[in-house]
């Protein structure tokens, strides 16, 4: 009976106070979230997981670059640019480019090229078009597959997106 | 149960946990604190020995008194006492403070024991112990006290139960406390309302209060080892952890002195649960086994909320950790009750004969012990896993908050023409700027007396410099010298203290490729839209070619960072990441051949005011542009930095729109030099034979509108009308092969459209079309075919179009024009992808017109190029245009040579000036002379 009863008021509570207890809970929610919080903002998708090391071996950085403002679907111009360890021998270097749907998490490779540092180099820096697909938000890295992997910081494309 | 006397498992757990605290505030805090709270721990350890051998019967006399006395403190905090964070909590006596409300939990647990222990009937224990309990739970949410107000209720509810009060009258209580719970956010104080409100959103979307502390307090927990301090720099990040002596002291002990500490803790507060839980079997009366079973709930809550609390599993409820977080007042008290919970058990085990006959041991205690060990298990559980699986991402995260960075700016690459000749690079007068950091410098007078003498100035100076920064300061400049200076302040590695080098852009040719190689500056909200990684303050390419292979020239910043605490003092130097310059690019451009065009166009264009000229070498087999020439022009090493100012102003008041380049970017009537269009239409869409002879004159009337040919002539085939630029000729070729046939044409040869070239900002000119002038409003008239047929009416190109599509009808294929040749440094070089050449699929039918652009030279309107040392190909032209005055044109040349296998076409206009064709032939003559050495280049690889 006590149980009844307890249950009752509680349902005869929240028919009366409801709009009240809403507008505490969300005063209370409110508190809790600071003003400059990232959920206060547009929700931003997270970039993919870079597909390598960002350095190994010989390969010291790999950094790629827009030159221009970048959209899905079209040709987007690049800078590649790999820095390496000099070494007294040419070394062949081979690239290839990721492009990752972040809305369905879908990766597919894009043909890159290959160069040959020379003896004593320590980088090499070419322009390049990706040409990239439909897609609302796209995350882009360079991969380098030989001589060791290592792929570059990933470049988001456009860089505010949604899905 | 029944063992010796003596609970030494209890014991060594309760120092276990008041040394771990002690040494955490001494770690963290220094001697002092830890001084104070250890005198507090003897305190409450000569308490508890005091009260463990206090005489059970007396016991309730005890509570009584205890409890009487915490409420009388408790009226006198309500009246008198010290207040904060809008809370009036404690007593000041002398240089210590008394929080009452920890009084009052003992108070409270001995005297509900004493009323719920008698042998009363059961209604009336319960009406006495809720009475007894509502007076201290008052007098602590007047303070208000929420979270002692909350334990306090939470001990009253598990003595009812323990003392087996029945369901009967427990429920409606529960009920009612469940009713009036929701009511209870309006009397949360606002910090309770964040701690609470942060809990339910989550820590990540709170990134202050609250939330701040239990990303803190993750990070500490994240970042240690098992044993011993996380890392180097972990006194600092100590700092950043907010109530590390109270509330969030388990982290602090983590982060202090390893995982395995966080463990023992545990340990010892799971021990002094059950040993109290299992005390709870031994006492010889009812109120003794309460007393121990209580406290031993009460350890277990205040356990489980602070521990939960510290993970962020639960709202930082304000709860301490008991024994080990600071606090003397809860230390006393909690040192005193376990002494008296040990003493009725060691009462129990020495007089068990004297035990009440027909006792109930407490009820539910030993469940409500295992829940807690649970509760405490899957919450340890989670804080390793939480160390195991997110430490390193936690332990970045904790040493990237406490980072400050300074930015290295990179060298930008170097500009070359095609043989390597430097046309935009680092000024070699570099200077520097010496920068300190005022919290670090400040320090070290004998570092601050160095860095004195290395840059020239009294140390009272330097330091006057650094006094006069807002605090904190990162970076202060010192002084600004030159590149030896700065070396040598570099080489001296003093702490605090750091060189960055000037970018100062030079452009060593100046004017000559001005509007072509553009200019640098710090990048506006223009370019922060292009590039939307741009750090603030970066310098990067705003015009022309430097704006164009920003992404190339422009290096990686590098960093200096240091280490700040939490009120962002730099207190550490932090890691230097050296900047990389950024890579070179090499032009198509031969300088030699560029300062022909631009010295001969700048001289043509002297006293033609406010009108335009321009030039272009065009390579037809590849589209390398050999020179781009503009007139009038900048020097771009006004732009600096630091920018002439005057010299600027100076140049936003010159007519004829210096800053851009005329080749590429404006479009005039091309005239004439169309014609070589219009004839393609007819190989396109054949309506005359090229041999064809076609009666001319001096004019050609259509529709009673006379349109007059440049001086009378004669009848005249295709090749004859080119090399003489017939105009009647061209206009009856027009009329006959319509609009749409030109239009086809001109559109196959890249008229009205961009010609790719690799420059911002291109001109696509003007092709209309019947179509296109009705939309505009205007009408086509017959009459507009006519002279579109001599490169007139609806019809604007630029330079660079009109090199096209010369290039287009000498090789029958159409290239997109490029500057930008390789990109690389040293050995390495990377060749620029360039669009293939477009094979036009009329090209066998051009020879014909190809032998009228001979025709203009060897017996037409450019004969003056027939001294030069190979077979050229060329049209003239002569545009009206509505922009210059009455009697000035327009004047075109295009050229082409070697005429049958072109490797250089070069196009000229002049606005005003009749000095196209002499301009074309000077610089024929330079290319045919150099030719071998300007074909020249570096290797570059192909991607």
């Amino acid at each position: 009976v006590a149980l009844v009863l307890g249950v009752g008021l509680l349902a005869l509570e929240l028919a009366v106070f409801y709009d009240h207890l809403d507008s505490e809970l969300q005063a209370l929610r409110s508190a809790g979230r600071s003003t400059s919080s990232p959920a206060a903002t547009a929700t931003s998708l997270t970039a993919p997981a870079i597909p390598a090391p960002l350095a190994s071996g010989a390969i010291t950085s790999v950094d790629l670059r827009a030159m221009a403002r970048c959209e899905p679907a079209i040709t987007c111009p690049s800078r590649l640019q790999v820095r390496v360890r000099p070494a007294p021998q040419p070394r062949r270097m081979d690239w290839v480019y990721q492009v990752t749907d972040r809305c369905t998490g879908r990766s597919q490779l894009v043909p890159g090229g290959s160069m040959v540092v020379g003896a004593g180099g320590t980088q090499f820096t070419v322009v390049n078009g990706i040409p990239l697909p439909a897609g609302r938000a796209l995350a882009l890295n360079a991969v380098l597959e030989a001589p060791t992997p290592a792929a570059s910081p990933t470049l988001l494309v456009p860089a505010k997106a949604t899905c | 149960v029944r063992g010796s006397v003596f609970d030494l498992a209890a014991v060594v757990a309760a120092l276990v946990l008041v040394g771990l605290g002690i040494a955490n505030l001494s770690v963290i805090d220094g001697v002092e604190l830890a001084t104070r709270q250890a005198a507090f721990a003897l305190a409450g350890l000569v308490l508890s020995w005091l009260l463990g051998r206090w005489r059970v019967r007396l016991l309730d006399a005890l509570g009584w008194g205890c409890y009487g006395l915490a409420l009388v403190l408790l009226v006198v905090v309500t009246l008198g006492g010290t207040s904060a964070k809008g809370a009036t909590r404690w007593l000041s006596v002398g240089a210590f403070t008394v929080q009452p409300s920890e009084l009052a939990k003992l108070g409270l647990l001995m005297a509900l024991a004493a009323v719920l222990g008698s042998p009363r009937p059961d209604w009336q224990r319960f009406t006495l112990a809720v009475v007894t309990a509502l007076i201290p739970i008052g007098l602590t949410l007047a303070q208000p006290d929420l979270s002692t107000c909350a334990l306090l209720i939470a001990l009253t509810v598990s003595m009812l139960i323990l003392a087996r009060i029945p369901a009967s009258l427990l429920v409606p209580l529960l009920a009612t406390a469940v009713v009036a719970s929701p009511l209870v956010i309006g009397l949360l104080r606002p910090y309770q309302m964040q701690r609470l409100g942060s809990f339910l959103v989550g820590s990540h979307a709170s990134a202050a209060g609250s939330g701040w502390a239990v990303t803190q307090a993750r990070i500490a927990v994240g970042s240690s080892r098992l044993i011993g301090p996380g890392h180097d720099l972990t006194a600092l990040l100590a700092q950043y952890l907010p109530e590390r002596h109270t509330d969030l002291a388990l982290a602090s002990v983590v982060e202090q002195f390893g995982l395995l500490a966080g463990v023992a803790v545990l340990v010892a507060a799971l021990i002094l649960v059950w040993r109290l839980t299992l005390a709870a079997k031994i006492p010889r009366s009812p109120p003794g086994a309460l007393v121990a079973s209580g406290l031993a709930v009460l350890l277990g809550v205040e356990t489980v909320v602070s521990l939960g609390g510290n993970l962020g599993l639960l709202p930082l409820a304000g709860v301490p950790f008991p024994l080990l977080s600071y606090g003397g007042s809860a230390l006393v008290v909690h040192l005193a009750a376990i002494g008296l919970a040990l003493g009725v058990r060691r009462d129990g085990v020495r007089r068990r004969l004297w035990a009440q006959h027909g006792r109930r041991p407490p009820g539910w205690i030993r469940a409500t012990a295992l829940a807690i060990s649970v509760v405490l298990m899957m919450f340890g559980s989670y804080g390793w896993r939480l160390h195991a699986n997110d430490g390193p991402r936690l332990a970045a995260q904790g040493v990237d908050e406490m980072t400050r960075c300074s930015r290295l700016p990179a060298p930008r690459g170097e500009i070359t023409d095609r043989h390597g000749i430097p046309l935009a690079l680092s000024a070699p007068d570099m200077q520097a700027d010496v920068l300190a950091v005022p919290g670090l410098l400040a320090d070290s007078p004998a570092g601050l007396t160095r860095l004195a003498g290395l840059v020239g100035q009294p140390p009272d100076t330097v330091r006057a410099k650094l006094r006069a920064a807002p605090s904190p300061a990162l970076a202060v400049p010192v002084a600004e010298v030159p590149a030896a200076a700065a070396a040598a302040v570099s080489d001296a590695s003093i702490s605090g203290v750091t060189v960055v080098a000037r970018q100062r852009r030079g452009y060593p040719t100046g004017a000559v490729l001005g509007s072509l190689i553009g200019y640098t500056g710090i990048a506006t909200p223009t370019e922060q839209r292009r590039w939307p990684d741009l750090p603030l303050g970066e310098v990067v390419g705003r015009a022309g070619l430097e704006q164009q292979y920003d992404a190339v020239l422009r290096g990686t910043d590098g960093s200096q960072c240091v280490y700040v605490n939490p009120i962002g003092e730099p207190v550490a130097t932090g890691p230097r990441t050296a900047p990389l310059p950024g890579a070179d690019l090499r032009l198509s451009i031969d300088l030699g051949l560029q300062r022909i065009l631009s010295d001969e166009l700048a001289a043509a264009m002297k006293g033609q005011r406010g009108r335009i000229g321009a030039a272009v070498a065009l390579d037809p087999r590849n589209g390398q542009v050999l020179a781009l020439a503009s007139s009038p022009g900048y020097d771009d090493n006004i732009y600096g930095p630091p920018a002439d100012t005057t010299s600027l102003s100076q140049l936003a008041g010159t007519p004829g729109s210096p800053m851009r380049n005329h080749a590429a970017q404006s479009a005039v009537p091309p005239g004439s030099t169309f014609k070589l269009v219009v004839a393609t239409a007819n190989q396109l869409h054949p309506v005359w034979r090229p041999s064809q002879v076609v009666p001319t004159g001096a004019s050609f009337s259509l529709g009673g509108h006379t349109f007059n040919n440049w001086k009378p002539m004669g009848p005249m085939n295709l090749t004859q009308a080119l090399a003489w630029s017939n105009d009647v000729y061209f206009y009856k070729l027009a009329l006959a092969l319509g609009p749409d046939a030109m239009i086809d044409a001109a559109r196959a040869l890249g008229v009205g459209a961009p010609t790719g070239i690799d420059l911002p900002n291109e001109s696509r000119g003007y092709l209309g079309t019947p179509d296109s002038v009705r939309d505009r409003g205007a009408t086509w008239y017959p009459g507009s075919t006519v002279i579109m047929g001599i490169g007139q009416g609806y019809l604007a190109v630029t330079p660079l179009q009109n090199a096209r599509w010369t290039a287009a009808v000498a090789t029958g294929q159409l290239v997109t024009p490029r500057l930008g040749l390789a990109t690389g440094t040293g050995n390495t070089w990377a060749a620029v992808p360039t669009p293939p050449p477009q094979l036009l699929p009329f090209a066998a039918s051009l020879a014909p017109i190809q032998e009228g652009m001979r025709a203009v030279v060897t017996g037409g309107t450019a004969t003056r190029l027939a001294d030069l040392p190979a077979p050229v190909g060329a049209k003239t032209g002569t545009a009206q245009d509505g922009s210059l005055p009455d009697g000035l044109y327009d004047n075109w040349v295009t050229t082409a040579t070697p005429v049958h296998a072109p490797s250089v076409v070069i196009t000229v206009l002049t606005q005003g000036a009749d000095a196209a064709t002499a301009i074309g032939h000077d610089a024929l003559a330079y290319y045919l002379a150099h030719k071998s050495e300007i074909e020249q280049t570096g290797p570059a690889q192909g991607p």
